[in-house]
């Protein structure tokens, strides 16, 4: 793996003071009667090839930055510029040319792929939507897709409950780089994996950017699992951006006391162990 | 194993009919629970924890799973031969158990107060008054901040790590001997994580129960647990203390959920992974379980290893622990 480090003079994505404030919601299962300022001026750069981590606790606003920056959801104030283009003045016609550049990869592999269709329709639908291809040769773009992720070809028969939450997860990669896109948001993609496939997707993910040059935002809770991925972190907190640098410089000399705080949850194998219990005293109930 | 353990499951072997058959998803598995000890229970999703952990209260859906063979010992009884009045006085008093997700175990109807007073009138049948009282001291306890107005809160007003404390208090409502927590941190925010385990292992050191904590990732056992058993396809393939786990792992599969976790300062480098995934219970494989997936695998492993002793109080289901030992660390594969 080359940690050479992207250049960083020509931004593909620059991100200016983005703001998204949800308007209050009333029922019965909300308690919220005020709005929401999930997002409080936010300024992110990512550069060509480069991986930026977003890490933060619940809430703190990561989802929401990563939906605004694909127009998934309407920013309230701010500025996107990708590739030299004004994302937020874009069309509906041209946001849907323009989402063929950049795609997102959800957390739940389980909830983001539709169970009634196969891995290959899956697979097939991006690129019918978005016209790519002759139809005739669809089949084999979804095989080349299907290999690139590491899947066998002929998973394209399997349904979602079929295959294991890594490989729905690849499925989901699979599905994001069906239209070839330069920009992926990675909002959680591990967060709900086990450990031991953590890594295969981890890995993954490290490769694609290798091979077909793509820049990720790539968010997470554990800065753990963000170092491991990021040439840049930038550490969220209450909608804000406290802290943002080259990594090593995040997670080795850490600035604000939040990314230490973070620092410090990251679960790790500690060698030593615990003294054995004295049963006895404290057990007397 | 110590001498007089205060839970002991043993053999414990597990079946799930389903159309296609039946298959074992726990199979012979033993392992002891001390007082003021903690064990960690690891392993892949679907290796058979859930499944084992609901075995010892009998909570195993059943039809399709059925407990074939074994025993669980809650000091001196055979909680598996208890009847269903005996089995029922056990649970939530004597062994708790809390799960990954706790709002599919607290009931969105009543306030959280509500909820804990209920198990404390159940079991220690105290007065409505007494037990609510008993409701606020246990969430005070549990360090949710004003106790006495989040009482009255339903689950769906509370943040999950708040939710986790709730059934924490319920939990230990009852003073019980044993916990016995599911993934109790999963679905948790890693600041969260670090604040409940801190919790559990304050709540042990008052309580003096047993704790039995099952997880994937072994990074999360490795301050609190004292004991570690490792789980694969239905087995138990290592047990060890954690100081012997971490420095002298003897099983491949131990090493290789070690590799695989990202660790601070090894920054875009490749991981080592496991390849391939944990076969179905349904799938026999000739000889040793991990066989396929194992980069220590000689000819020898087509015969199913036991579990052997590697030293005083570690195990491992491998013939060939020693040159696992001595090599001491997952392959890379490039
Ligand atoms: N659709 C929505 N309507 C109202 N509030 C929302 C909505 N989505 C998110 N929020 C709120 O915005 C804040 C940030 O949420 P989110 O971006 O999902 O954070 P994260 O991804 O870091 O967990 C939270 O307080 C959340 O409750
Ligand atoms: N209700 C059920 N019906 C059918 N199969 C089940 C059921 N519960 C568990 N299993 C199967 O039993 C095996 C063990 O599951 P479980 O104990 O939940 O694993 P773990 O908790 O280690 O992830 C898995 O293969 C799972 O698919
Ligand atoms: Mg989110
Ligand atoms: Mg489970």
């Amino acid at each position: 793996m080359s940690s050479d480090r992207p250049d960083r003079n020509a931004p593909l994505l620059q991100v200016r003071g983005l703001k998204k404030v949800y308007a209050p919601t009333s029922g019965f299962f909300s308690r919220k009667s005020t709005p929401v300022v999930a997002v409080d001026g936010v300024d992110l750069d990512v550069a060509p090839g480069e991986t930026l981590g977003l890490v933060g606790e619940s809430g703190c606003g990561k989802t929401t930055t990563g939906r605004c920056i694909l127009r998934l959801i309407e920013p309230t104030a701010g500025s996107i510029t990708f590739d030299g283009v004004d994302v937020r003045a874009l069309g509906s016609r041209d946001l849907r040319a323009f989402r063929r550049r950049m795609q997102i990869v959800f957390q739940d592999p389980y909830g983001s792929l539709n169970p009634r269709l196969t891995v290959g329709s899956a697979l097939h639908e991006p690129l019918a939507v978005h016209k790519i291809g002759d139809p005739s040769d669809r089949p084999d773009r979804v095989a080349e897709l299907l290999r690139k992720v590491g899947l066998p070809t002929d998973y394209t028969h399997r349904y979602p409950h079929e295959l294991s939450g890594g490989q729905r997860q690849r499925v989901g990669i699979a599905r994001a780089l069906a239209v070839g896109p330069r920009f992926i948001v990675a909002d959680e993609p591990v967060s709900a994996l086990d450990v031991s496939i953590q890594a295969q997707v981890l890995n993954l993910l490290n490769d694609l950017q290798e091979a077909l040059g793509l820049s990720y935002l790539f968010i997470a809770h554990d800065l753990g699992v963000v170092e491991h991925v990021s040439h840049r972190i930038a550490v969220m907190y209450e909608g804000k951006i406290v802290e943002t640098g080259p990594t090593e410089q995040v997670v080795g000399d850490p600035r604000h006391a939040y990314t230490r705080a973070l620092l410090a949850a990251v679960p790790r194998i500690r060698t030593g162990g615990r003294p054995k219990p004295v049963s006895g005293d404290s057990a007397n109930r | 194993m110590s001498d007089s353990p205060l839970l002991r499951v043993s053999n414990l072997t597990v079946a799930l009919h389903l159309e296609g058959g039946t298959s074992l998803p726990v199979r012979d598995v033993s392992f002891d629970v001390g007082a003021s000890e903690t064990v960690g229970l690891v392993g892949e999703s679907g290796c058979g924890k859930s499944m084992t952990a609901l075995s010892i209260l009998r909570l195993i859906p059943k039809p399709p799973a059925e407990i074939v063979a074994g025993s669980v010992n809650l000091s001196d009884v055979d909680l598996l031969k208890l009847d269903s009045n005996g089995i029922r006085r056990v649970r939530g008093n004597r062994v708790a158990m809390i799960f990954q997700e706790p709002m599919t175990s607290l009931n969105p109807v009543y306030s959280c107060g509500e909820q804990i007073a209920e198990v404390l009138r159940l079991h220690s049948g105290l007065d409505r008054r007494r037990a609510w009282a008993r409701a606020v001291e246990m969430l005070d306890r549990v360090q949710i901040p004003n106790a006495a107005e989040r009482a009255r809160e339903y689950p769906h007003q509370l943040s999950g790590g708040m939710r986790q404390r709730v059934m924490i208090a319920m939990a230990i409502a009852c003073n019980p001997e044993v916990l016995i927590a599911d993934e109790p941190t999963t679905a948790l925010d890693v600041t969260i994580q670090r604040e409940i385990l801190a919790l559990l292992d304050e709540l042990q050191a008052q309580l003096g129960m047993g704790i039995l904590h099952i997880t994937h990732d072994l990074a999360v056992v490795s301050e609190s647990a004292h004991r570690i058993v490792v789980m694969y396809a239905g087995q138990v393939v290592e047990e060890a203390s954690v100081d012997q786990l971490f420095s002298a792992a003897a099983h491949p599969y131990s090493l290789g959920l070690l590799a695989s976790r990202p660790e601070l300062g090894a920054r875009r480098s490749r991981l080592p992974v496991i390849e391939g995934r944990v076969p179905e219970p349904s799938q026999e494989v000739e000889g040793c379980r991990f066989r396929e997936r194992c980069p220590f695998a000689v000819d020898r492993c087509t015969e199913e290893p036991p579990l052997l002793e590697v030293s005083n109080g570690h195990r491992a289901r491998c013939w060939e622990f020693e040159r696992v030992q001595r090599e001491g660390e997952w392959p890379r594969v490039q």
